[in-house]
């Protein structure tokens, strides 16, 4: 390396001291430098072995791997790996599948409006396919969970219109009549029961249930409006819907109210004879309100105890179709 | 006297009435709102002293669950004044007796409470 000469006196004194410095940054710059290129080499080098040695997954793996999660009952994982096998697999023959998996995921998870956007999806897409008939049926599950009978039946009468197999009209037709018997419209549902054909009739145990149905007093009822007319007498209609401590109380309290205040204005404290007036009031419309309600509960009471005893006597197990070819799938219905 | 005291009587509540209706507003049956307006939380005030003062002295004695306070509060918030007096007067009677064996239980903080919130006792005319 060429240096430029300089003589050491006083006035280029400096100057050397600057070359001095020049050549030592030099020296360590090649030095760090080179350094620097060697470890970024090496670093290619490692990433490319790793690039090399990157895990392929395949779809079925994949698919294995979110239905584990499902059978264990973390759905919002199985969710999530169900998803990740449709987004990286669009084209395989399992989509329909996982699609319905997560639909069922959701539906266990109770995120109800969300699996019915999932079973939507598989009627739309692959009907009329065994998972589109039984995504049908899963529906109207999640309708009824939201309390939208309406639709639950709306959704199931088109099934039983279109569908391609009579077992699956069938089944229709009998899903129909049970959401009636939830909400208390025997009529329709007994309508709804009469047409199933005759053939599945032992199937769907509908001799036992239509007869529990045709039956004048299907379970014990209060008439409600009969309950308020009594409640003039303050607790009789609390006694006619059986409830007699209520009645008691509500006897008691009302006529202390109706007594006080009638001695209030008799004895001239007209302003506090109007305050338990007042107050009165409320406990008396309070006894009307208490006993019509109380009928409704107990007609309520009634009515699930009477549909409990006839689920668990005329329980079926609905398999109308298979999910797997080579298993069979038992579905207990519960409503 | 007694019609002096007939007419105080019906002026008191035609009075009250009148305060009720204009509280309630026209948010009574259709929809359930929580925001309160002034004069409603006003009116609510005497609910909100009892919980402050005399129940948190007093403690927690109801046997049913929301205790009658928070089932009053509710039923005011859901239904207006008119119907929210007349259900929480329903409730104050039958708090603790014939529901206990009627309706399904509860654990809170340790106790055994009846389950009874406004929504079973309106579902038969709320849609």
């Amino acid at each position: 390396m060429i240096y430029p000469m300089v003589y050491f006196n006083g006035r280029n004194h400096h100057l050397c001291i600057l070359l001095k410095w020049c050549r030592h940054f030099l020296k360590r710059f090649l030095f760090f430098g080179l350094l620097w290129v060697i470890m970024l080499n090496g670093n290619s080098m490692v990433a490319a072995q790793n690039n090399n040695r990157q895990m392929v997954i395949e779809s079925d793996h994949q698919y294995e791997f979110a239905d584990t999660y499902f059978r264990q009952g973390r759905y919002a994982e199985a969710i999530l790996e169900f998803e990740r096998f449709i987004h990286f697999f669009p084209d395989e023959q399992r989509v329909p599948k996982a699609y319905y998996r997560i639909g069922l995921s959701l539906l266990n998870s109770g995120r109800f409006k969300e699996a019915i956007d999932s079973f939507s999806t598989i009627i739309h897409r692959w009907y009329p396919s065994d998972l589109s008939m039984n995504s049908y049926f899963r529906m109207s599950e999640c309708l009824m969970k939201i309390q939208d009978s309406g639709s639950a039946v709306r959704l199931l009468e088109h099934l039983a219109e279109t569908a391609p197999s009579q077992i699956i009209r069938d089944e229709a037709y009998y899903r129909i009549g049970w959401i009636y018997l939830e909400t208390g419209n025997f009529a329709k549902a007994l309508e709804s029961f009469q047409k199933i054909r005759r053939a599945n009739w032992d199937r769907f145990r509908l001799n036992e249930i239509t007869s529990e149905l045709s039956k004048d007093n299907l379970f014990p009822q209060k008439k409600p409006l009969f309950a308020g007319a009594l409640s003039i007498i303050p607790g009789a209609g609390f006694v006619y819907c059986e409830r007699y401590q209520d009645a008691l109380v509500a006897f008691l309290l009302n006529s202390a109210f109706i007594w006080s205040a009638c001695e209030s204005f008799d004895s001239g404290n007209d302003g506090l004879g109007s305050i338990i007036t007042f107050v009165g009031t409320g406990f008396y419309l309070g006894n009307i309100y208490g006993a019509v309600s109380s009928a409704h509960k107990y007609n309520r009471a009634s009515k699930k105890t009477f549909l409990e005893n006839l689920k668990s006597r005329t329980a079926v197990t609905l398999s109308t179709v298979k999910e797997m070819p080579g298993l069979v799938l038992g579905v207990r219905y519960s409503f | 006297m007694k019609s002096r005291g007939i007419f105080i009587t019906v002026v008191v509540l035609v009075c009250m009435a009148g305060l009720v209706e204009k509280a309630a507003g026209g948010q009574r049956h259709e929809t359930i709102s929580e925001k309160k307006t002034g004069s409603e939380s006003f009116l609510l005030y005497p609910i909100h002293l009892f919980r402050k003062f005399v129940s948190s002295a007093d403690g927690d004695r109801c046997a049913m669950y929301p205790s009658c306070s928070t089932y009053a509060l509710h039923s005011f918030k859901q239904h207006g004044l008119l119907m929210g007096w007349i259900m929480t007067c329903d409730r104050l009677m039958r708090c603790g007796r014939d529901e206990i064996h009627l309706q399904p239980s509860v654990i809170q903080n340790g106790v055994r409470l009846t389950y009874d919130p406004v929504s079973n006792n309106d579902f038969w005319w709320r849609k």
